[in-house]
């Protein structure tokens, strides 16, 4: 397996198993900072080198310099290739547009991404498909434990790990849930569960995290609070809401399906239509249907296409994926031609494996 | 914005209307709103709207005369002042949080509603640190069985609490 698969190939470890419904995918992660080197923020050049030197000797030792998994440094990266990361969601906005020196480190199958020098010094994020918390958080935790074989975290005995912003403080623990709340988004429910999901310490954000809007009824629902609670107590709290959100989620679904089929069957062909035919395609509106597309999948209305050529569309046409081997200068308008061409070929491709089936 | 449909009053509702698939967004005054029978209001949700941007406020709220007073004082490591930090939400090394422990103490109430990790420690700390936090536990279901008289199970706990103890101070020495 070669390095250059996280730039080139679409699927990724948490689009892996496609057969989720409502909940696709879970992260989670640990900030950890080394004691005594100042936050990334206030860092000089020659602290940032000493960082990423200190955690690259912390690893050597463990299974993370091993085989499985890779080292770059920021300075190996082109700004594509970071945004192809982003498009991905293995690194945040902040990290993609870092120009100071950073690192990352990939395990092959994408389940294990560590940034070093985004806000802390180093972020553990392990992703795994569908709603997978415990394991996830093993997965972090794991890496963790071998890291602070070789590092002294910053550790304070009352309030924790120390973390940049005291948002983050106490076990420095982050975990999103990415949902697909299609049916909540149209019969106007989310904002009001929304603003419940505040008041128990949870936040609702676009797909791609902070600051970020939301598209294709794709929402990032995450734990607020750090501090005061076990790492387990904050999953389980999590858990429940969500379950109890996709519940909501699929009574909406019932209902529109019952009592608004026609309106229902016609939004998703609509989709399927404009995602089949289109010659011009913004991300927005290639969200948009491949939102009502999965709803047709999930509900079993439509059987043209299944969910893995639905992933393959969620990353592979966003426009850094579309463009990377495009040797121009490309106005947005030529990207969404591109776009509609890719979305018109695994349609195709998939229109075609269906009549010879 | 004026209301769409009387022109008059400023528009503060967001109307969303679905109809055969087609989406129409009328931006209206309130009391036209509520004319039309638009039960089901919903206002945008603004994603930009996160507990990030609201950093200043949040770390000035009710402390504007701790900032003036102490404002200026700066972390002896990173040179990072308090009003630095208000203004960013961000402290400078991990030597900040003993330097504005002061300010800290309301910030944590605010933001977390708590003050006190009880969560994973590092491994040099996990066999003291995490007796210590057996040894408390123990001791408040030492308290309960006293307090509803069951001498047999407060005598065992306390016996596990010595013995702990015991290997606590083993290992400290």
């Amino acid at each position: 397996m070669t390095a250059e698969k996280h730039f080139t190939t679409i699927g990724t470890k948490w689009t892996e198993t496609a057969n989720h419904n409502i909940v696709l995918s879970t992260r989670v992660r640990l900030a950890r900072n080394i004691a005594g080197l100042p936050f990334p923020q206030r860092m000089t050049e020659a602290e940032r080198q000493e960082l990423l030197a200190a955690v690259g000797r912390a690893m050597q030792n463990t299974p993370l310099g091993q085989k499985g998994y890779r080292f770059f440094r920021g300075e190996e990266l082109t700004v594509a290739e970071r945004e192809l990361l982003l498009e991905k969601h293995l690194i945040s906005p902040q990290f993609a547009g870092e120009t100071g020196e950073v690192g990352i480190l990939i395990s092959d199958d994408e389940s294990l991404v560590i940034m070093i020098g985004e806000e802390d010094h180093v972020r553990i994020q392990s992703f795994l498909p569908g709603l997978q918390l415990s394991a996830a958080l093993a997965g972090s935790n794991q890496v963790d434990d071998w890291l602070e074989q070789g590092l002294d975290w910053a550790f304070d005995d009352k309030i924790g790990y120390l973390t940049a912003c005291p948002s983050n403080v106490g076990t420095g623990l982050r975990a999103s849930v990415m949902v697909h709340l299609p049916a909540l988004a149209l019969t106007g429910r989310l904002e009001q569960i929304f603003a419940a999901m505040g008041k128990l310490g949870l936040t609702v954000r676009g797909i791609y995290g902070e600051g970020s809007e939301s598209l294709g009824a794709l929402y990032q629902i995450s734990n607020q609070v750090t501090l005061g609670y076990r790492e387990e107590e904050i999953l389980a709290r999590l858990e429940t809401v969500i379950n109890q959100i996709a519940a909501e989620e699929e009574k909406a679904r019932q209902w529109l399906k019952e009592q608004q089929t026609v309106k229902l069957h016609d939004m998703i062909w609509r989709a399927y239509g404009t995602t089949s035919f289109a010659r011009t395609l913004s991300l927005g509106e290639m969200m948009d249907c491949l939102s009502q597309l999965r709803l047709g999948v999930d509900l079993g209305i439509l059987k043209e296409i299944d969910k893995e050529q639905l992933n393959k569309i969620l990353i592979g046409g966003q426009d850094h994926f579309l463009t990377k081997e495009e040797n121009r200068e490309l106005s947005a308008n030529d990207i969404n031609i591109l776009r509609a061409e890719f979305v018109r070929k695994i349609m195709q491709d998939d229109a075609t494996n269906s009549a010879t089936q | 914005m004026l209301c769409e449909k009387c022109k008059k009053n400023t528009a503060t509702v967001c109307v969303t209307t679905i109809i055969n698939g087609d989406k129409t967004v009328k931006n209206l005054c309130p009391n036209c709103a509520e004319q039309d029978g638009h039960l089901n209001i919903t206002m945008p949700f603004d994603h930009n709207f996160s507990l990030q941007n609201l950093w200043p406020t949040i770390f000035s709220l009710g402390q504007e005369d701790l900032a003036r007073e102490t404002g200026n004082v700066c972390c002896p490591q990173c040179h990072l002042s308090f009003q630095e930090f208000a203004k960013g939400g961000r402290f400078g090394c991990s030597r900040c949080y003993e330097e504005f422990q002061s300010q800290l103490k309301g910030i944590l109430r605010r933001v977390q509603g708590s003050e006190q990790h009880t969560g994973k420690l590092p491994k040099r700390l996990a066999g003291v640190k995490g007796i210590e936090r057996q040894v408390d536990a123990l001791k408040e279901q030492l308290q309960q069985a006293v307090a509803v008289e069951n001498f047999e199970l407060a005598a065992k706990l306390r016996d596990e609490i010595k013995s702990l103890q015991e290997t606590a101070a083993k290992g400290d020495a």
